[in-house]
């Protein structure tokens, strides 16, 4: 009997736990940005059919000439559509760490490691190394710039290949 | 990378759950096991067990373990990497006192793998009370990993456990002794996967998001086992048990087994077979609606049941003893889209030799 109530105990206290389904506030970062700034950044580096054009991979992007989403091959120079941005934001967002910005696998990732970069086996695939060599690349502050809050305005923001 | 549930069906390498020959001074044991499962995964084990007594209450014991790992499971294929062949070294040192009412022991262990580091230190004791029926026993363990990530030499997190567990043996007659034993610990640190991530549905109806494993960095566990082993026939015995685990993780399992034991000396031959059914952690998820404060794409954590089914053979001599098992076994993992089914069977080989 006393077996039974050990367990009862231990079962009413593993069900005493905090919320382990609380939703997380995903980043609010400004989409103008990404879209003026930071996709063409991504498609330029990341976007190649071999690499994150690649569907399999955990963290896609879309860009022109490479991976779309949906369309046939004649369709795969088309303007960015509104989906396919849309995906990149939410999927770029998803690699940021809020409370430690510097940690964010989106700055980590394409970084070398011996600046203090993460494993990323595109370094190695094609024996280049790293996309970022230092965290002074120019292209690594604009990412860096968007995770801590940086905002574009609309109006004179044109994003590299789109219709505007 | 740890394979937490082949590493479970590969500890039973360890325990010592067969008849042996027990030397005057020494005895060595040598086992190997092979996993293979139909989720592209290979395992080899290998341990080499010493045990000597250089006093008539003491006991010294060492072992050494080599696992290797080769596999191209489900996970792997979703990270976009390749098959990948690891090795996992292990050594044990302890020594024990036994006197034939008293025992204490002390152990460490430590373990080493290219993106994990254990070290364990772990004591005991126990005592024997009303004439030998009842021992009550008692112990203790640390346990402080180092987690890494394989090339990445900026990836460094810890975890660290503290364990306890108390334990009753009664003699409840010529026939049967029954085993009360609960175990519980406290795990603080990183409990994620570097390698794994986590989907939520696109809500634009494209494909499913990524975000990076994140679990939370503490986790209470509690497990009670009843064991029950029933003297049948001349030689022949039933050994049974029942374990009930729960975690504050949201993680409730049942697990039950029973192993039919028949002495044709010098043989002795079993059947053995063991249920598990297991309720997920509350907050793993196949692919989440939204986003979440903790999410996880381990199946190891999702609801799940398995089956394991084996023989096993042994033949013991006065200073030789060898054995060999095979068991077969399947999961279901029906909150698992990728991978609704696993299948495989492990085989073992053993020599014990008393000196």
């Amino acid at each position: 009997m006393g077996a039974v109530r050990l367990l009862a105990a231990s079962v009413l206290f593993a069900g005493c736990t905090a919320d382990l389904d609380a939703p997380r506030t995903p980043a609010e970062l400004d989409r103008v940005y990404f879209d003026c700034k930071v996709q063409p950044v991504l498609a330029m580096y990341c976007g190649q059919l071999a690499c994150h054009g690649d569907p399999a991979r955990y963290f896609r992007v879309y860009s022109r000439n490479r991976l779309r989403d949906g369309g046939d091959e004649t369709q795969r120079n088309v303007f960015m559509r509104d989906t396919e941005r849309a995906h990149n934001y939410e999927a770029a967002r998803a690699f940021v760490d809020l409370e430690r910005p510097e940690a964010s696998l989106l700055l980590r990732k394409p970084l070398e490691q011996a600046a203090g970069g993460a494993f990323h086996r595109g370094a190695t695939l094609y024996g280049g190394g790293n996309v970022f060599r230092d965290t002074a690349d120019p292209d690594y502050q604009t990412i860096a710039r968007w995770i801590n809050g940086a905002t574009e305005d609309p109006t004179t923001c044109i994003e590299p290949g789109s219709t505007l | 990378m740890r394979l937490q549930l082949t590493a479970l069906a590969l500890a039973a390498l360890g325990a010592r759950a067969y008849a042996e020959p027990e030397g005057e001074h020494a005895t060595v044991a040598a086992r190997t096991a092979a996993y293979v499962d139909d989720d592209h995964t290979v395992i080899s084990t290998s341990t080499v067990a010493v045990r000597g007594k250089p006093t008539a209450h003491t006991v010294i014991a060492g072992r050494y373990v080599a696992d290797a790992v080769s596999s191209a499971s489900v996970d792997v294929i979703s990270a976009a990497t390749e098959r990948w062949t690891e090795l996992r070294s292990e050594v044990l040192g302890g020594v024990a006192y036994a006197d034939g009412t008293t025992t204490a022991s002390v152990d460490y262990i430590y373990s080493h793998e290219h993106d994990w580091d254990s070290h364990t230190v772990s004591a005991g004791a126990s005592r024997d009370v009303f004439r030998h029926n009842l021992t009550l026993a008692a112990g203790a363990s640390f346990v402080d990993n180092r987690v890494g990530r394989a090339d990445d030499a900026n990836f460094h997190e810890r975890m660290r456990v503290l364990g306890g567990t108390l334990r009753a043996v009664w003699v409840g007659g010529p026939k049967d002794v029954f085993t009360a034993s609960y175990d519980g610990s406290r795990a603080r640190g990183y409990q994620a996967s570097p390698y794994r991530y986590a989907y939520v549905a696109d809500v634009m109806g494209g494909a499913p998001l990524a975000f990076p494993e994140v679990a939370p960095g503490e986790r209470w566990r509690h497990a009670l086992t009843m064991r029950w082993n029933h003297h049948l026939l001349r030689d022949t015995a039933v050994r049974s048990h029942a374990r009930a685990y729960g975690d504050d993780w949201g993680v409730r399992s049942l697990t039950a087994g029973s192993e039919v034991v028949v002495g044709l000396e010098p043989w002795e031959l079993a059947v053995q077979g063991r249920v598990y059914a297991q309720q997920g952690a509350t907050f793993y998820q196949d692919v989440y609606d939204r986003p979440r404060m903790y999410m996880t794409a381990d199946r190891e954590l999702s609801t799940f049941q398995d089956l394991f089914v084996g023989v096993r053979a042994g033949w013991i001599g006065e200073t030789l003893a060898l054995d060999a098992s095979v068991t077969v076994f399947g999961l279901r993992f029906p909150e698992f889209a990728r991978l609704p089914r696993r299948t495989g069977f492990i085989a073992m080989l053993g020599l014990v030799w008393a000196l």
